[in-house]
């Protein structure tokens, strides 16, 4: 159980270690530097991959997905940034961790899986739950 | 979200501030999250990995050279730092865990991370947890873990 379970805790305390972090990076920095400092952090660990594991970048199939894949995960990082420069952590996480409806209807488009009764009350589940977090009064100033 | 303001006095002016780009950030990473598990048909998480950074360091690059941005010395400079390391560890603590366990065991857990957000928020900086808050995190999370178990 512990093989699994540890990295998915990790997963989820270091999720919520990041959204502080960021906060407390505020104002001192701003996207730009989040997204270079996040680069430098990919380049140790392509390097570790790379020199202790032997892994090598692929060239073949699958490659364009990886590429766009990893340019909207930039897109992702710019954009959390400002949103948590803008709101309260308490009030963007929540929001922000709705993404699996995105997914569930872009691979129900494209990759022809099935929006179960099961998933489509998540996803009404969701909205559900941002409209109530959407609706809150921001703290006073 | 079209709702004004001045029409919804619940809604606080700032609202669309933040929301804005939290929909954003929910369009691109649910897109990625998609293309990704499609690009890991043809790859390990490892080479996907490989290709983030070279996505990253291009953007890096850009803003660098291109637009003149530099590192501050600041004190703030160690949360940026410590968040670059963040975006990575959450990449591969997901990636071993998906690669252990199966989706069904690791998402209601790995869903669970607006709790440890809301937790650490209140602690370290101070932010108020309203029964608002609280009651619409838990529809979210447990929309989610339907969503994806």
């Amino acid at each position: 159980m512990l093989a699994w379970f540890l990295p998915a805790l990790g997963f989820a305390v270091i999720s919520g270690g990041l959204n502080v972090a960021l906060k407390l990076a505020m104002p001192g920095i701003d996207w730009r530097q989040f997204v270079i400092w996040s680069g430098l952090a990919y380049v140790f660990t392509a390097l570790a991959l790379i020199i202790f594991g032997g892994w090598t970048l692929p060239l073949g199939a699958g490659v364009e997905w990886a590429i766009l894949t990893g340019a909207l995960s930039t897109g992702g990082a710019y954009t959390l940034f400002v949103a948590l420069e803008r709101g309260e952590a308490t009030l963007v996480v929540p929001i922000t961790a709705a993404y699996p409806v995105v997914s569930a209807v872009i691979a129900a488009l494209f990759l022809t899986e099935v929006i179960t009764p099961l998933r489509a009350l998540g996803i009404a589940a969701v909205v559900m739950g941002a409209m109530i977090i959407g609706r809150e009064k921001a703290a006073p100033s | 979200m079209s709702t004004s303001p001045a029409s919804n006095p619940t809604r606080s002016p700032q609202t669309a501030a933040w929301l804005g780009p939290s929909l954003v950030y929910i369009g691109f990473i649910g897109i990625a999250q998609v293309l990704a598990k499609v690009a890991l048909e043809d790859m390990a998480w490892q080479q996907l990995v490989l290709w983030l950074a070279v996505a990253y360091t291009t953007f890096s690059v850009v803003l660098l050279v291109g637009f003149g941005v530099r590192l501050k010395a600041v004190p703030a400079a160690r949360w940026g730092a410590l968040s670059g390391v963040l975006v990575v560890a959450i990449f591969v603590a997901l990636s071993v865990a998906l690669e252990q366990g199966d989706v069904s065991e690791v998402v209601p857990v790995a869903a669970s991370y607006p709790v440890f957000t809301a937790v650490l928020a209140v602690i370290v900086l101070r932010e108020r947890l309203t029964a608002r808050r609280m009651f619409g995190t838990a529809v979210i999370v447990g929309g989610v873990i339907a969503i994806t178990i």
